[in-house]
């Protein structure tokens, strides 16, 4: 007979009980707290810098509103992440009509002391990229990236970009792991595939 | 894994440098404060009422929620008394966009039919006609524009069109 795994404690939970009891200041720290990874999330699949913002300012509301309902069955990183993932999917799937434009951050300094960074150019002869153009790789990248369906961009962005386990985003977009592994591993083919021409 | 994965995960690694600036995450909690703020002050004064007596109410048992309802229902009716009985200012008058010809507004007879009021065309001359948006117009003599026309406010205490 399977043991269930014990779950973890949730490490927001003190801060939850207290925004739910109406301490605002406590939610404050958990938008803090959160605020930095849900905007990889969403920017990552919207592509643009200003809807990210909208959509993440909406979330946090949501969240705030909704507090009370939260039972804690899961983490509320979980939770508010559901929450982004959903708002995000709705928000493209109205954008998509209207065809979207990109706005971009710009790279941060310290991609030039990134591992992946100095790898990438070290390789001489047989890098990856064409030539090692930031904008030009950034801009390529995301239009790689807005070429996937809105359910293979999320689990590229929580997989490749933000390091998510397939468990986590398995709960999060409520497929099961196998579901998850099947859209990576085609989000993967169809991205090396829109990528090849920096290859040499 | 093979090489070409690899270095797609690393490209992909990249976007993590992608970032909105350094005081973008300090400004962001201001921004929530203002926003909730902005929300709450464009929330309707009817919708506000009902979601106080909805909380104050919550938890209660059912002939509770309607004595709730029931108040709610009254506040709101008084609202509305209040907001049509209220004197008309020149900020409140409203006139017809665009109508430069005489148009043809239509009122209700006082017979209803299966899908609505029995509507029956008034033809106004070119002349001067005020309504106020606040009072309403008359039940008695209850106009409905044209489709397509919208009441405009206007400074204006008499139209012309």
């Amino acid at each position: 007979m399977p043991v269930k795994k014990p779950r973890k404690p949730d490490p927001d939970a003190p801060l939850v009980e207290r925004a739910q009891a109406g301490e605002t200041a406590a939610f404050d720290e958990l938008v803090r707290k959160h605020s930095q990874r849900l905007y990889g999330l969403v920017y990552n699949m919207t592509s643009n810098h200003e809807d990210t913002n909208d959509i993440l300012q909406d979330v946090f509301a949501k969240a705030y509103r909704s507090l009370k309902r939260f039972r804690g069955q899961s983490a509320f990183y979980t939770w508010i992440y559901t929450i982004a993932t959903n708002m995000t999917l709705n928000f493209l799937k109205k954008r998509n009509r209207r065809k979207g434009q990109m706005s971009l951050n710009d790279l941060d300094s310290l991609v030039e002391n990134d591992k992946e960074f100095i790898e990438i150019v070290s390789k001489g002869q047989n890098t990856p990229v064409r030539e090692v153009d930031l904008s030009e790789l950034q801009q390529r990248l995301n239009e790689a990236m807005m070429q996937l369906s809105e359910d293979h961009r999320a689990v590229v962005t929580m997989f490749d970009i933000q390091g998510m386990p397939h468990a986590e985003i398995s709960k999060i977009l409520g497929v099961s792991q196998g579901t998850v592994r099947s859209r990576l591993f085609y989000a993967h083919r169809h991205l090396q595939t829109f990528l090849d021409e920096f290859r040499k | 894994m093979n090489e070409e994965f690899t270095d797609l995960q690393k490209l992909l690694q990249l976007k993590r440098h992608e970032n909105p600036g350094d005081h973008y995450f300090e400004n962001f909690i201001d921004d929530f404060h203002a926003r909730q703020r902005s929300a709450l002050l464009n929330q309707s004064a009817r919708s506000l009422l009902l979601e106080r007596i909805g909380t104050y109410f919550s938890g209660g048992t059912k002939p509770i929620l309607a004595s709730g309802v029931a108040l709610a229902a009254i506040a709101v009716t008084g609202i509305s008394y209040l907001k049509f009985s209220s004197p008309p200012s020149a900020e409140t008058l409203v006139t017809i966009d665009d109508a430069p010809e005489p148009i043809s507004l239509w009122r209700e007879s006082g017979l209803q039919l299966n899908n609505g009021p029995q509507l029956v065309p008034v033809e106004f001359s070119p002349g001067r006609i005020q309504f106020d948006r606040n009072r309403g117009i008359p039940r008695t003599e209850r106009f409905l524009l044209p489709e397509g026309r919208q009441l405009i406010p206007s400074t204006n205490e008499k139209i012309e069109y």
